[in-house]
């Protein structure tokens, strides 16, 4: 009887991890629009972070964009120069840091490889370009489609 | 009492014989060198760059110090191009131990850098590129290459950010060397291992460069014989 009883523990204990597991899977998949905060709607563009400043917007929970990059960037054309005209012609701004700086901050490790632009909400990642995927290669050189994916998750103007 | 201590012993002799196998396999796998994964590049902006997906910065540490290969760093020590303009660094920072240093410009002209970086060297090289060939300046410019990256080895290249690593394994594989035993293992600043060696230092707000603890093959040109093209 005893050993029966643990068997059945054991079997709805297995059950709810796995209805647990399925739940926070879906909700991580939602996406949900949302809007930077007010201070980085402007004509900014690209705006350099230093790594304190950094480690205090994710601590103060803020919601903004990050753009991590590497010494030579080995596109045709340059990511920055890029992501800067797209940022100014749609009045957001983007922060930046060198990659040998990110690599010290709480958040790589998560981000493994530059170069890549990182959609923070609430101090967290909800997505990022990868240098690893085929998916995300236009997003590096085509402004429109960076453009596209980036407008997924953020409103580009703050009404 | 007796069936518990039949458990309990059981127990510790089964731990001992998984600890025991473990060692016995560690040991075995320090005395004969395992199989490589063949080079395989993978996708997307570290792709185009030709980096491996099997072997790079996030898993090289397993790869270091076998005796069947080479480890060749590809960056200059100190490149003429202003890095700190984009906020780089034109030095050599730091390398990962076991790689030696073969400055890829000494080897072959390099261009494409962004324009705040300027030039970078753009002096003597082995070779040139003709046509989409590589065509060798010096009599010894072949012999150079074959000694500093032999083909009977491994190579496993790397440089800041894998650009340079994969310049050199197009030249070798260009000029014969076979694809199969070169691997773009990406770049040193994408690397967090347990084998870094740091080479600059700052103290007293000043900074200093330990080039001394680099392993770096020079090329005098002076000495070479150039080959009249003409």
């Amino acid at each position: 009887m005893n050993k029966n009883k643990i068997i059945l523990i054991v079997v709805i204990l297995l059950v709810l991890i796995i209805i647990g597991i399925l739940l926070f899977v879906n909700g991580s998949k939602k996406i949900e629009k949302f809007y930077l905060d007010d201070e980085y709607y402007n004509e900014l563009g690209l705006v350099t972070v230093e790594k304190d400043d950094f480690e205090k917007l994710l601590s103060e929970k803020k919601n903004f964009l990050l753009f991590i990059y590497n010494d030579v960037c080995s596109f045709k054309i340059p990511c920055d120069t890029i992501y800067d005209k797209v940022a100014k012609d749609n009045k957001f701004e983007i922060l930046q840091m060198n990659f040998r700086e990110f690599k010290d901050t709480s958040l790589y490790g998560k981000v493994k490889y530059a170069p890549s632009v990182i959609v923070i909400k609430d101090g967290k990642i909800v997505d990022f370009l990868d240098a690893e995927s085929d998916e995300d290669l236009d997003r590096y050189q085509d402004g429109d489609k960076f453009l596209e994916w980036l407008s997924s998750y953020i409103y580009l103007n703050k009404e | 009492m007796k069936k518990s201590l039949k458990i309990i012993i059981s127990i510790i002799i089964v731990l001992l014989l998984v600890g025991g196998s473990f060692l016995l396999g560690k040991n075995n796998s320090n005395n004969k060198l395992s199989k490589l994964p063949k080079p395989e590049v993978t996708e997307g902006e570290r792709g185009q760059l030709g980096i491996d997906k099997n072997i790079n910065e996030s898993n090289i540490d397993k790869y270091l110090g076998r005796s069947d290969s080479v480890y060749r760093d590809v960056r200059m020590l100190k490149d003429p191009g202003n890095y700190e303009a984009i906020g780089g660094d034109s030095y050599l920072s730091g390398f990962v131990k076991g790689f030696e240093v073969v400055s890829l410009p000494y080897i072959i002209p390099v261009s494409g850098l962004p324009e705040a970086v300027g030039d970078t060297y753009t002096g003597k090289t082995l070779f040139r590129l003709e046509k989409d060939k590589y065509v060798a300046n010096y009599k010894e410019s072949l012999d150079i290459l074959e000694y500093l990256f032999p083909k009977d080895k491994n190579i496993f290249l790397m440089c800041g950010g894998g650009g340079y690593a994969g310049m050199t394994k197009n030249l070798l594989v260009s000029l014969g060397w076979d694809e199969n035993k070169i691997y773009n293992t990406g770049g040193y600043w994408n690397y967090n291992g347990k084998n870094n060696v740091e080479v600059k230092n700052k103290v007293d707000g000043k900074t200093t460069y330990d080039f001394w603890k680099v392993n770096y093959h020079d090329i005098d040109f002076d000495s070479l014989v150039e080959i009249d093209h003409e």
